[in-house]
């Protein structure tokens, strides 16, 4: 049988060290919803070893704006099921690992992980998740959507401010939060790009420092973060 | 008074008369608290909830000193 070149283009942008690095790397989405479901799609075609995927929701109609491996009749769902059923049928060389478990303080979290990205829709079970990934040494990759405007930042334990030390104790909004798909996929996206580079040890990273999209006038600031 | 510098981030600079979102230099009370900074430049309440002060986060009662960088955004929770 013929093996397929799926990473003919990419290796024109890794070396082989850093190709290993990449299809060795194991990672974990907390959340599939609009920020986990774009990382995912983006992770499985950059050819990351594993992926988990952690979420305990159901899929509901106000999550089909912005939320891309589900349609209609994902409507009841568990959201980790549809995403590893959408992913599984491209057959490319990723597995996907799901777990459907709520994010608590009590969960242990898979001792192969590497990297972890934030994709959750709330604070407090951000600082959950957070406390997890500062207890297992792993770095956490941060995103944030809330209509035109995002924001990143990574969190190297022992080496970076924490998201309370940024954020404070409850920067939490009231209501529903105002998203759409493109934004979420532009936040999604740079944080992948940002978790990449983390791996390979890039020296320009937003560890210690916050970057804040502005999708309205299409700008982006970095703040250097003190404690 | 004491002058110090506002950046605003994530669309609060609509409510404000500043011409650019970073280094605004404006003179305010020595020991203004944020919050009433917050009040003077118009934003609504509940707009800017983050505030990070030369780098560094604090809370609505810190009290502004001469050549602060002040840079004022609301949360973005959403994913």
């Amino acid at each position: 049988m013929i093996k397929l070149d799926i990473f003919e283009r990419q290796r024109l942008v890794f070396n082989k060290e850093e190709m290993d690095k990449i299809r060795n790397a194991v990672v974990l989405i907390a959340g599939t919803g609009g920020l986990g479901t774009h990382q995912a799609a983006e992770l499985q075609r950059l050819g990351i070893g594993k992926i988990y995927l952690i979420d305990d929701d159901r899929v509901e109609p106000g999550n089909l704006n912005r939320q891309i491996f589900y349609g209609k009749d994902s409507i009841g769902k568990y959201k980790v099921d549809e995403a590893k059923s959408f992913l599984d049928k491209f057959e490319l060389e990723t597995e996907i690992v799901t777990i459907r478990e709520r994010i608590t303080e009590e969960m242990e979290l898979p001792s192969d992980v590497d990297m972890i990205f934030d994709a959750l829709d709330n604070f407090s079970t951000r600082f959950v998740l957070e406390k997890l990934a500062l207890g297992k040494n792993i770095p956490m990759v941060h995103g944030g959507v809330s209509s035109w405007y995002g924001q990143i930042t990574t969190i190297l334990p022992g080496k970076t401010p924490s998201l309370q030390d940024i954020f404070g104790k409850n920067p939490e909004q009231e209501g529903k939060i105002p998203v759409i798909s493109p934004v979420v996929s532009v936040i999604a996206s740079l944080q992948v790009v940002e978790g990449i580079k983390v791996l390979l040890q890039k020296e320009e990273t937003l560890a210690g420092k916050l970057m804040l999209i502005d999708l309205n006038d299409y700008s982006l600031e970095i703040i250097e973060i003190n404690i | 008074m004491i002058e110090i510098t506002v950046n605003l981030f994530s669309g609060l600079d609509k409510y404000t008369d500043f011409k650019e979102k970073k280094g605004n230099l404006i003179n305010v009370q020595k020991d203004l608290e944020i919050s009433k900074l917050v009040e003077i430049l118009n934003i609504p309440p509940g707009r800017a909830n983050i505030f990070l002060v030369n780098g560094k986060h604090e809370a609505k009662d810190y009290k502004l000193q001469e050549g602060d960088q002040v840079s004022l955004f609301p949360p973005m929770g959403g994913g």
